[in-house]
């Protein structure tokens, strides 16, 4: 009894002080810098240490972590990924519960609570999630969220060694939900095990931004700041005006009557739309003028590139 | 002979109801007749927004569905046409860019550029929707915003997997052949601010424009192969 009291009063202290500095980091480092055309993000401060920890997970997860994911994958049947998968999250809903209730959501944490219950007795141990079937869906609800909710500022963001993309606000975010998490408590094997899962399950997406992003970093940064900001909003749609924010900064662009149709003019656009681009546009431009300079009317829908000047 | 009487008693009543309406209105409340006529434009202009997004998720629907039968240059054809017809792509691009680095191109660079971005986002279509698990999309709400832009919100539903849904918010702005997809937000996520960030970090760098060009190529190639 003594253990488990003063263990609590430990962590909670924990918690405190982190929430303390978490104040005091993103009270010095949040700054509008801006210089001509080029945008400094004031919400990286240390972007030189955050892309060698970028880098540092990366290369775990090429040698490490998703060749292991990939076996892990090839080797379990679906439903057994499904079932993994069920199981921890609803060893998570006991946190989400707890930041229902922090947040002062007293509905949705009933809901929880009740879909905590369906799954851990009929869900049989939560392998099953019977209760999104009965209409408890599931909510994203941690620690983190609760401080942004009470007023604790994002902070830097962060880059952190094995556990990914985080904010200042996001480590004591982190410690107190590994600490409301009963997975946390019953040894390594089983920590691992939640992992690989969650690498696995995350695999569509890393590739994706593999695939789409022409900076890995910065798509990866803007992606998981706006996710989390929406996860913190609960995504209302009275919130999606953001969508259009752009345009006060921008308003003129010196050129609003200019159509796409115009600019297709200008390019050599090919007929299917996927050939190869010409790299040597500006050549075959000129070639194009000249070829209109000694036959005028050779052929009109060649001069039509030419003639737009 | 009764017909037409009926029919000319008809006619009376109306105009006389709508002379009536009219006097009422300028006299009582103008305002509150403008603002219900605003609500009602409102709200037609919001389902024509709303049949934008519908048609062109009808089509990812579709190329998902014929996955496994068209090729990926079958289904550049087929996005290609479905995003010209439901997306501004110009004015998305110009976002992503930002006006400052906009104004300094020539015309010949905001073509390639142009043609460049359209391709890859096509591509990007087209690589990523081409197999189908009985994915669906549903319709949930629209939104006008303070400045009379819509937002059309959905929610994609996929059974298999572990992720099981994930929100679509498309930003539609008028132009003048319509609404056009402006933004589009999965789970919050916006594309344009996303893209702005890496695009506009790329064109910071040395030799900004063409290293753009350069990596967006590479993309396609990618997506191509």
């Amino acid at each position: 009894m003594y253990m488990t009291s003063h263990k609590n009063s430990d962590s909670s202290l924990f918690a405190v002080s982190f929430v303390a500095i978490t104040l005091l980091l993103s009270g010095c480092s949040i700054k509008q810098l801006t210089e001509d055309g080029v945008e400094v993000v004031e919400v990286d401060p240390y972007e030189g240490f955050n892309r060698t920890m970028f880098d540092f997970n990366d290369g775990v997860d090429k040698y490490f972590a998703e060749p292991v994911s990939d076996a892990y994958t090839w080797v379990t049947p679906q439903f057994v990924q499904t079932g993994v998968t069920n199981f921890f999250d609803n060893l998570k809903g006991i946190n989400v519960v707890l930041n229902d209730l922090m947040q002062g959501k007293g509905k949705q944490g009933a809901e929880d609570t009740g879909r905590f219950l369906v799954n851990s007795t009929v869900g049989l141990l939560g392998l099953f999630d019977v209760a999104t079937e009965i209409g408890l869906e599931q909510n994203n609800e941690d620690f983190a969220q609760t401080l942004a909710v009470w007023g604790v500022p994002q902070g830097p963001y962060l880059v952190l060694p094995l556990l990914g993309p985080s904010t200042t606000r996001g480590i004591p975010g982190g410690i107190f939900d590994a600490a409301a998490n009963p997975a946390t408590y019953v040894g390594v094997p089983v920590q691992m095990v939640q992992m690989l899962n969650a690498r696995a399950n995350a695999d569509g997406e890393i590739n994706f931004v593999e695939e789409a992003a022409l900076d890995r970093y910065v798509f990866t940064r803007e992606s998981f700041l706006q996710y989390r900001d929406n996860l913190i909003s609960d995504g209302k749609i009275e919130d999606s005006d953001a969508l259009f924010d752009f345009e006060e900064e921008d308003e003129d662009f010196g050129d609003e009557e200019l159509t796409k149709e115009v600019l297709d003019n200008k390019s050599e656009v090919s007929e299917d739309g996927i050939a190869v681009i010409d790299e040597n546009k500006e050549i075959i431009v000129n070639e194009i003028e000249v070829l209109v300079e000694v036959e005028p009317v050779a052929d009109s829908s060649d001069v039509s590139l030419g003639s737009t000047e | 002979m009764f017909a037409f009487n009926k029919s000319k008693l008809f006619c009376l009543l109306i105009i006389s109801f709508g002379i009536t309406t009219t006097v009422v209105a300028t006299e009582n409340n103008d305002s509150t007749v403008a603002i219900v006529e605003k609500e009602v434009v409102k709200e037609k202009e919001g389902a024509v927004a709303k049949v934008i997004v519908t048609d062109f998720q009808s089509v990812l629907i579709d190329a998902m569905k014929q996955g496994k039968t068209l090729s990926f240059e079958d289904r550049c054809l087929y996005f290609k046409d479905a995003i010209l017809k439901s997306h501004d792509v110009l004015k998305s691009l110009r976002t992503i860019v930002g006006s400052k680095e906009w104004r300094r191109f020539t015309d010949e660079q905001k073509a390639l550029l142009t043609e460049v971005f359209t391709r890859f986002i096509v591509s990007t279509y087209a690589f990523n929707f081409n197999e189908f698990s009985d994915e669906s999309f549903k319709y949930v709400s629209e939104h006008t915003t303070k400045k009379g832009n819509v937002v059309v919100r959905s929610i994609l539903y996929i059974p298999e997997g572990k992720r099981k849904k994930v929100t679509f918010d498309y930003a539609l702005k008028k132009n003048s052949d319509g609404w056009r997809i402006y933004n589009i937000a999965a789970d919050g996520v916006s594309d344009l601010a996303t893209r702005r960030s890496e695009y506009r970090r790329i064109l910071s760098g040395e030799d900004g424009f063409n290293a753009l060009i350069a990596i967006i190529n590479k993309k396609i190639d990618n997506y191509a192969k």
